[in-house]
């Protein structure tokens, strides 16, 4: 991982290679779970040539042959903490999902939720000498966007062209053969911590797969979870995982910026493990079968048992009131949502002329979440399933699965990103001509 | 339109205050430390699989979690919360149920109860039907299928933990998912194996001679039925010469199996003998072989270097005579060359007829042209084109002047515009004897 941009191109390669086997498939690495799907592409629907995306919104040109999840095992806030019961889960839930494919699988792609995501917004503008934008004009324009100082110890996981002004005029998705005489573009960085990508990419290894393309559950999430035109006009998709939020805010179809909050469904857990004195296991349990966030009358007097095998009789027949629970619960929750409607703020979302928020992953399942959310986003929220996907299980279509889904439809229609454009070729030439200049006038 | 402000994610100032926040309150640590005492699919997705039960558009993976929220559903309206509580019920996972849809839940028999009914006015899906209602069978503990609920996944974790977990496992289910290896443990080394075992087998003499032998004693208990056996040869009338020969020839040693019979090879030998023309052999019911032969007739006698033959109307060899008096009715031809022109020596002899018994034969010469012999020693010299019409000649001459009566030597037609008379020497004299004495009657 020490040039994004060659081990990002080399990615893509692996990609291509799958495409060509037909047979991909897409692990998303969580905190509560890992998800893997078997995606087996249709050679047919992807190479149609007609325009636009293609039939149901480009997802008959793959299908679903093999889901398998697992309980996560050494991963906390979406990070590799333990790499060896990390990579013990991935093969379990790669296993199962091959064992129901019936094929064997030799490329992943890989989502990821934590390693602090930051966002930057690039602009980058060249002049064009032929009056026509041409394929090499948009490479120029990408690398004569300024790079930030990330830091040491980050690397590059997306950076997408999201516009491109020619003159006077912006808005356009794809300049190319257009005349004009100036070309900005702006581009969307996000970069991760590279310690984590490392990781997955020493974990895979260990797995005996190829890595076909990392991308930020963020991304993928809201990939799945929005609709068309909420990523046309622009959303927030709050993906409420175990170990994290995160928030991605996509308009004219592009992601534009990811966040993520170092906070999720672990913690309510935690914290009803903590308060009400028992398991984690059981905490679990009561978390998703009694949970919510809104509590009425009814709630105080439906009262939940506390069983457990601790041998003290006292202790294992403890039982608790519903409100209760949900007294534990809200604050928590509340806490995660406002975190996240902070990143929005801080990342100008009230600016955007549609103030959509949507909720997904396992945590928006929470009875009651929306009307939480609406208090603390505004009055547009819904919460999200991720798209209908040819042979997906039905238990894998839950909220829960709305990153490794999206990441199914990035696997086979991958938004361009700046690795997909060659290097721009026209000011190496002109570079070396200057040195041999240069040492001539030293030496002589 | 650039969105992210200058405020944005990379701005220094903000610090992830949160992280620190989340990392004292460490709640992350129980996770990885979790024992599992019920299953783990028991509430993923099953907030609305009701609604989604109904479609079709995926291949069902029936899960437990449907039935039972099914069910629940509609109690929800009395108790909203008890009909979800699954405290009692164990249910398989997703990954148990695939396995037994992978192979076979046959094994798990859920046998529908005779009191058990589904709710009348709902419309349940194919194949739920088999799920019972876990809560109406609590109460009843000893209900078959509650039990082989509770054993099965237990029994099916703790069999495949071991396997599933490691890497070993891993890497041989891949091996395995690996379409050439698949291949080739399926298909291809059970054949490997089949022919190494054959090799190994047939490595040995003395295995291979006892079955060739077996094979070869029920060959033969097979083919010396008696309904395949030959009894007897059926030869037509024939020259008693030929039927000697053939008797000869045929050597069968009767009975035979007509499966050791080569029909064609005995009649190719039957047609090498000269005296037949083509043979016919058949198979007849009843262990008959039945002959039918086309002889060659004889028609005419040539002597040559290598004796005196019998010849048919084409030339070909009918048999070998020791003496000519043994056809004294054939003529006789000799000179070599002869057998070849048998057409043409047949019309001369039949031209030549009114010479009777004179003619003794007749001879090729320089294997071009023929001269008749008769008897005294005289000679009809013919020639190479129209000797048929030279003949006719000659005889015309004899039959009108008696010409061959006379002491003639040789009547030399080669030449058919100067024939040419050679006379002995006698007849000479006394030639010259008469055209002396007319001359000298004259003066």
């Amino acid at each position: 991982m020490t040039d994004p941009y060659a081990s990002q191109r080399a990615m893509r390669q692996m990609r291509r290679a799958a495409m060509q086997r037909g047979v991909i498939a897409t692990l998303d690495i969580g905190t509560y779970k890992i998800a893997a799907l078997v995606l087996k592409l249709d050679p047919d629907s992807s190479t149609s040539d007609h325009p636009g995306i293609g039939n149901m919104a480009g997802q008959a040109a793959f299908r679903v042959i093999g889901a398998g999840t697992t309980r996560s095992r050494g991963v906390r806030f979406g990070e590799v903490s333990a790499m060896a019961e990390t990579e013990s889960a991935i093969r379990t839930a790669l296993q199962a999902a091959q064992k129901m494919a019936q094929t064997r699988v030799d490329h992943v792609m890989v989502c990821l939720s934590g390693g602090n995501v930051r966002s930057y917004g690039l602009a980058g503008e060249v002049e064009i000498d032929t009056g026509t934008v041409a394929e090499n004009d948009i490479a120029c324009v990408m690398a004569a966007c300024e790079m930030p100082d990330f830091g040491a110890g980050r690397d590059v996981l997306h950076a997408q062209p999201i516009n491109f002004a020619l003159d006077h005029r912006t808005g356009l998705s794809d300049p190319r053969g257009q005349s004009g005489s100036t070309l900005a573009c702006d581009m969307h960085l996000l970069t991760v911590d590279a310690s984590l990508i490392q990781n997955v990419c020493n974990c895979l290894k260990r797995c005996d797969v190829e890595l076909a393309g990392i991308a930020s559950s963020a991304y993928a999430a809201g990939m799945s979870a929005l609709v068309e035109d909420e990523q046309e006009l622009g959303a927030a998709c709050v993906d409420l995982g175990a170990g994290s939020a995160s928030v991605s805010v996509f308009i004219k179809k592009h992601m534009i910026y990811a966040d993520s909050v170092r906070m999720g469904g672990a913690h309510v857990t935690s914290d009803i493990s903590k308060g009400l004195q028992i398991d984690f296991s059981m905490a679990e349990r009561i978390k998703t079968v009694h949970g919510g966030v809104q509590a009425t009358s009814m709630d105080d007097r439906e009262m939940i048992a506390l069983t457990g095998d601790s041998g003290d009789w006292e202790k294992d027949r403890r039982s608790v009131s519903r409100a209760e629970l949900i007294g534990i619960m809200r604050p928590r929750i509340e806490e995660i949502l406002e975190e996240a409607r902070a990143r929005l703020d801080a990342a100008g979302f009230n600016h955007l002329p549609s103030q959509q928020v949507v909720l997904t992953g396992g945590g928006s399942q929470v009875p009651g979440i929306d009307g939480l959310a609406a208090r603390i986003f505004g009055q547009q929220v819904r919460l999200g399933r991720p798209v209908r996907v040819r042979g997906l299980p039905q238990a894998a279509s839950g909220p829960a699965f709305s990153s490794a889904v999206g990441l199914s439809l990035l696997a086979t229609h991958p938004q361009d990103e700046w690795w997909d454009f060659d290097l721009p070729v026209d000011s190496y030439p002109a570079r070396s001509l200057n040195r041999a200049v240069k040492w001539f006038k030293d030496h002589w | 339109m650039r969105p992210v402000g200058p405020h944005g994610a990379g701005d220094p100032r903000r610090t992830y205050a949160n992280s620190d926040h989340a990392a004292l309150d460490d709640a992350g640590a129980p996770v990885s430390a979790l024992s599992r005492p019920h299953s783990f699919w028991d509430h993923l997705s099953a907030t609305r699989a009701e609604e989604y039960a109904q479609d079709d558009i995926l291949p069902h993976v029936l899960l437990p979690e449907m039935a039972q929220d099914m069910h629940g559903a509609q109690r929800l309206e009395t108790a909203p919360y008890q009909a979800l509580d699954m405290s009692e019920i164990q249910t398989a996972s997703l990954i148990e149920t695939l396995d037994s849809s992978l192979y076979g839940a046959s094994d798990v028999e859920f046998a529908p109860e005779p009191g058990a009914q589904m709710p009348s006015d709902w419309s349940v899906p194919e194949g739920f039907g088999q799920w019972q209602d876990p809560q109406d069978h609590v109460e009843t503990p000893d209900a078959p299928f509650l039990s082989k609920l509770e054993d099965r996944p237990q029994a099916r974790r703790v069999r495949s933990k071991s396997l599933r977990d490691s890497r070993f496992g891993y890497r041989l289910q891949r091996m395995w998912l690996t379409p050439g290896y698949r291949v080739f443990v399926k298909f291809g080394a059970p054949l490997l194996a089949v022919m190494l075992a054959a090799v190994v087998f047939f490595a040995d003499e003395a295995r291979r001679v006892a079955i060739t032998t077996q094979i070869d004693a029920v060959y033969d208990a097979f083919v010396d039925r008696p309904e395949f056996m030959i009894t007897s040869l059926d030869l037509p009338e024939m020259t008693p010469e030929l039927e000697q020969a053939l008797r000869q020839k045929l050597d069968l040693d009767l009975p035979q199996s007509s499966f050791r019979v080569d029909l064609d090879a005995l009649r190719e030998e039957v047609e090498t003998l000269d005296w037949v023309r083509s043979a016919d052999l058949r198979l007849l019911s009843g262990g008959v072989i039945a002959l039918s032969v086309t002889e060659r007739s004889p028609t005419i006698l040539w002597r040559s270097d290598e004796g005196l033959e019998l010849l048919d109307a084409e030339g070909v060899r009918v048999a070998y005579v020791t003496h000519r008096n043994v056809r004294s009715d054939l003529p006789l031809i000799a000179g070599k060359g002869a057998n070849t022109q048998i057409s043409e020596a047949l019309q001369l002899l039949d031209s030549a007829s009114p010479l009777g018994h004179r003619l003794r034969g007749l001879v090729r010469m320089g294997e071009r042209r023929w001269d008749v012999v008769l008897d005294r020693e005289q000679r009809i010299r013919l020639p190479e084109a129209g000797a048929v019409a030279a003949l006719e000649r000659v005889v015309a001459l004899e039959q009108a002047q008696d010409l061959l009566s006379r002491d003639l030597l040789v009547a030399d037609m080669r030449n058919p515009s100067r024939p040419i008379l050679q006379i002995s020497e006698g007849a000479m004299e006394t030639l010259r004897d008469i055209r002396s004495q007319t001359m000298e009657a004259l003066q």
